[in-house]
């Protein structure tokens, strides 16, 4: 038994070391990162082809989505920052066009009210736990255990 | 499965000493926030109006025009900044959009009432379409005022425009005071202008 | 003739509702059992009513009749049979129509599993619901969404043919009703959860009643969804397969909340807890179904998909509303009695984690609902224009969705009540191996960036566990051990891991090129050599298509093409897909030959791997399902499922452990070894 838990032991290490060493391997021989079409693509993707519903520039053929794509492929020819493209396109498409909605005022709640809520659930769950954990069980008055006989009876 | 369903099972729910209380209120407060963000989003659904009847606004109106340059299809050259000290309006249009063939008697209107006076021009831009086209149309409708064959949408970009016909109304000082999307009237142009002349002449009035 | 066909059915339905309500609501309120009986017969009329306007309508697809307003707007004698069957729900009114068909035929169904016990209030207040919402959806066709107004057609009238994005591809034929089979299929578990929160029976029988309802609806939704993705890769023209298109979330949303239900349901049935809870996963699914309706079709966001017109948004609105508003108030008036006995041990034990697993969905579904509505949500308190896009809810999902296959995978391994380290470490040695396995694999492929590969080895780890219990099972059990709700499952997960890592791979390594090629050039995109053969046209009946003869790889011949219906002006690409379990290469025409008069081409290529596996992903969900829903071990259902209070051990003796009570699941996946008794209530 405890050689059987000493073997287990060494063969969780050993699939650490060899998870660290693929994952090591993994990201840093990232040699493609971040070129040219990358930015090109996650632009276009991040860019609302403005005539159609809902669809970014890179997933349209129409003549605007078209237009903005030879536009952003051009300004980064010119070396033109992502945000200043963003920016000029948002300037005279208006702030709809970008599919990112910003960071700042109102437009953040998009971005915090998940994980507020996420956080704010968790906080519950943690108190149920704790009250669970602390005796918890112990308020299991008759009622409760009559209420639970009910239901499994109810289950049936 | 035939006698699954008692309905006699559940026995009454005194609250317990301790236990019951605060954990009603949370249940109703929670039930309560529900309640809440579901009317919200409900009030908000019913006000929203539909996706394809939601008014445009142009980012421009208010700021300098952008750039418009280039050739026209009768060879000359057209810029932009040399028209100011006169109201211009900018068409984007293409011969293959019905609502663009719809609207240009109305800009004929407008650029023949204004020609005399000259306090208003028109310029239009062609919007993805073959300049032979736009030549021959222009021949057919009427119409003798600059028109760009902006062949690389470079302008359309810069104005932001994703489907034709879009107007712009440009004030004397170069500023964009107006964006129509689908088809303009006479009527329509010359009602915004003076809208504007007005704006102007009250702050001008109330200014001095 | 159609028409009054058509018109009739709709009247006898709504007659068939609407009796049917009034009749029930008068036995129940009156408590007169016996006249409960009577609800069955108002169903099949309706049911009745349903299939005739159907029939009405597809007869009159098939014969072209344009004195109805439908068939002259979306009808076309140039529409092939295939497509002119489907035209029933490719707009507004004919959809309605072909849920209503559903929803009748889901009535009947459960009128007839519960033809013996049609006198318990619970069915009959089930089936009042379900007749409520079956009076709804008849209204709707009645007045705001008619299908069978006139219309007074010129001789020699052709109508101009569904939408031609809609009569593209087949899939058009089978995608629409398995949305709807699984939209329209979760009404039947809402009904009866709103009749046990009416009867106050809401003990463990409602589920039971319900829970293969659920599975078959989700199952429907999930096939309906995969099957979308696969519609919009084969006719969208881009190459990829979801955008986070308000249409599409809201095909996803109810998916979501109706997935942690069938999670979460396992804690109520083992241990009578998270009532509340599951109750308003129903409540919350159903009414999702009806919000994903408004948002398709009142066209208050814009979408490619969505169907635009009238006033069919304000009653959906006002619907929806309204059901908010009913089962909110059922449950804060029986919150009393919805109180759960007993109490969670432990974090790490299974009914833990599926309450992480339901707190990932639920944040999910918040995520998608959000995004969806934000856009609106500020232009009303702001009077700006903003979107939210796929950048977005890919940021915001990744993190959740990686959670959810690191839970996937360690999950299965937990017992009921309370884990030991122990434990853990042996059940998750060699499905954590498998993870590692894939890691190295994976990176000795070429694969590189942190997200992929921690996607990939999360989704080895997942396989690992579902094929660990799965053989464990099938080892004890022979065939067995592949179906009951536990094994069928880990079918289902395995799908689900297939999907997730196409998903990352298909992402993180795609390869996009747009190339303009004259006859005979050639390239080479993603290690795949593309040479452009020359172009030709086609004329069909419904459609023109231009063709580009495109060999990959020195091989195969494709044709991507550009389709003009003569209806719409509307010119539609047509991709083609040279498709492997590797890599697909995905062909599409940007700028059809002959076009400007130059013989140049414009060609986009995207070279995508393991796109297949999204597709047997489904499948093999689907397939899960099914096997989740045939019965397993052959359980008394009188059978004790809940576990004893934990406070009995400390009142009284402890109360032996049932034995169907502290195992690896109720399927009949239960490995011997695994029941270490240490672990249990201890």
């Amino acid at each position: 038994m405890t050689a059987a838990r000493r073997i287990r032991i060494v063969g969780w290490l050993a699939m650490a070391a060899v998870l660290a060493l693929g994952l090591f391997v993994g990201i840093t021989n990232d040699r493609q990162a971040h070129n040219e079409g990358d930015r090109f693509r996650s632009l276009t993707k991040s860019i609302a082809c403005p005539v159609c519903d809902g669809q970014s520039v890179a997933n349209s053929d129409s003549d605007a989505a078209k237009g903005i794509r030879a536009r952003i492929a051009e300004r980064i020819d010119e070396g033109a920052s992502d945000a200043q493209i963003r920016d000029e396109l948002a300037g005279s498409y208006g702030q709809q066009i970008l599919l990112t909605p910003g960071r700042s005022g109102i437009d953040s709640l998009v971005w915090t009210l998940p994980v507020a809520a996420l956080v704010v659930a968790l906080a519950g769950l943690a108190v149920a736990f704790r009250r669970w954990g602390a005796g918890g069980g112990a308020r299991a008055s008759d009622d409760d255990r009559a209420l639970v006989e009910a239901a499994r009876g109810d289950g049936s | 499965m035939t006698e699954t369903l008692d309905p006699t099972n559940v026995p009454d729910d005194e609250p317990d000493d301790d236990g019951p209380e605060p954990r009603r209120h949370v249940g109703l407060i929670i039930v309560a926030i529900v309640a809440v963000v579901a009317v919200a989003l409900v009030a908000v659904l019913a006000t929203s109006q539909p996706a394809n009847e939601r008014r445009t606004r142009s980012p421009l109106v208010g700021r300098t025009v952008p750039a418009l340059s280039g050739r026209t299809l009768d060879g000359g050259h057209f810029d932009i900044d040399d028209q100011r000290g006169r109201w211009v309006v900018v068409n984007f249009f293409a011969t293959w959009c019905i609502p663009c063939v719809q609207e240009h008697p109305e800009l004929v209107a407008f650029d023949e009432e204004h020609k005399v006076p000259g306090d208003a021009a028109v310029v239009s831009v062609v919007f993805s379409d073959d300049p032979a086209k736009a030549r021959t149309f222009f021949a057919r409708q009427g119409g003798d005022w600059p028109v760009l064959t902006d062949d690389k949408g470079s302008a359309a970009l810069d104005f932001g425009v994703p489907k034709v016909p879009e107007t712009y109304l440009v004030t004397p000082s170069g500023h964009v005071a107006a964006k129509f999307t689908g088809g303009v009237t006479q009527a329509g142009l010359d009602q915004a202008i003076a809208e504007v002349d007005r704006a102007l002449n009250a702050d001008a009035g109330g200014g001095g | 003739m159609n028409a009054a066909l058509g018109t009739a059915g709709i009247v006898l339905g709504v007659a068939a509702s609407l009796g049917g309500v009034v009749s029930l609501a008068i036995a129940l309120l009156g408590r007169k059992p016996h006249l409960l009986a009577v609800g069955r017969s108002y169903v099949l009329l309706a049911l009745g009513g349903a299939v005739l306007a159907v029939i009405a309508m597809e007869r009159a697809l098939i014969t072209r009749d344009y004195t109805l307003k439908y068939v002259a707007e979306h009808g076309s004698s140039r529409t092939p049979p295939l497509y002119n069957v489907a035209t029933l729900w490719s707009a507004l009114e004919g959809s309605i129509l072909l849920w209503v068909l559903i929803l009748t035929v889901y009535m009947a169904l459960v009128v007839h599993k519960f033809r013996h016990r049609l006198t318990d209030p619970l069915v009959g207040w089930a089936t009042l619901t379900m007749l409520t919402v079956s009076s709804f959806f008849f209204l709707l066709l009645m007045f705001p969404a008619n299908p069978f107004g006139s219309f007074h057609p010129t001789p020699g009238f052709d109508g101009p043919g569904p939408n031609p994005l809609l009569q593209n591809h087949p899939l058009m034929a089978v995608h629409p009703p398995m949305l709807y089979l699984g939209y329209v299929g979760f009404t039947v578990p809402f009904a009866f959860a709103v009749a046990a929160l009416v009867t106050g029976r809401v003990g463990e029988g409602w589920l039971l009643e319900t829970r293969r309802w659920t599975l078959f609806a989700w199952g429907f939704l999930t096939i309906g969804i995969v099957l979308g993705a696969w519609w919009s890769y084969e006719v969208l023209n881009w190459g990829g397969y979801w955008n986070w298109d308000p249409v599409e979330n809201a095909s996803l949303l109810p998916w979501l909340t109706g997935t942690a239900f069938l999670h979460s349901v396992m804690v109520q049935e083992r241990r009578g807890m998270l009532r509340v809870w599951n109750l308003s996963l129903l409540c919350a699914t159903f009414s999702l179904t009806i919000l994903g309706t408004f948002l398709t079709r009142s066209g208050v966001v814009a979408s490619v998909h969505a169907f635009t017109e009238g006033s069919i948004g304000a009653w959906l609105l006002t619907f929806f509303g309204l059901t908010v508003a009913v089962t909110l108030g059922l449950i804060g008036w029986r919150a009393d009695r919805l109180r759960a006995p007993g109490s969670i041990d432990s974090p790490v034990s299974r009914e833990g984690a599926f309450l992480a697993n339901n707190l990932l969905f639920a944040a999910f579904a918040f995520v998608v609902l959000l995004g969806t509505v934000f856009p609106l949500i500020v232009e009303a308190l702001k009077d700006e224009q903003l979107s939210v896009g796929s950048p977005y809810f890919n940021r915001m999902t990744m993190p959740i969705g990686l959670t959810l296959l690191f839970l996937m995978a360690v999950a299965p391994a937990l017992p009921w009540r309370k884990a030991s380290g122990e434990l853990l470490s042996q059940r998750l040695f060699w499905p954590a191996w498998v993870g590692t396995g894939t890691v190295v694999v994976a990176v000795a492929l070429g694969a590189r960036g942190f997200a992929p590969l921690l996607a990939f080895g999360l989704g080895g780890f997942a396989a690992g566990a579902a094929l660990r219990q799965v053989v464990l099972a099938t080892r004890r059990q022979g065939w067995r051990g592949l179906v009951g709700r536990t094994n069928g499952g880990m079918i289902v997960h395995l799908g689900v891991v297939m999907i997730a890592v196409a998903l990352a791979a298909s992402s993180s390594y795609a390869t996009e090129r747009e190339l303009t090629m004259k006859e005979g050039d050639r390239a080479s995109v993603g290690g795949h050599e593309i040479e452009y053969l020359g172009g030709h046209t086609v004329e069909l009946s419904n459609k023109t298509s231009v063709r580009a003869r495109v060999r990959v790889d020195g091989d195969r011949v494709f044709e991507p093409a550009i389709n003009r219906f003569p209806a719409g002006e509307q010119s539609i690409g047509t991709p083609a897909v040279d498709t492997s379990p590797i890599e697909d290469v995905y062909l599409s025409l940007v700028k059809a030959p002959g076009d400007d008069d130059a013989q140049t081409v414009g060609l986009r290529v995207v070279v995508q791997p393991l796109i297949m596996w999204l597709w047997i992903g489904g499948l093999v969900m689907a397939l899960g399902t099914l096997l989740a829903a045939y019965p397993g071990r052959r359980r008394n259902p009188i059978d004790p499922v809940s576990a004893p209070v934990d406070g009995a051990r400390r009142h009284g003796p402890p109360a032996p452990a049932p034995a169907g009570a502290d195992g690896n699941g109720d399927g009949g996946g239960r490995d011997e070894p695994e029941r270490e008794p240490a672990e249990v209530g201890a």
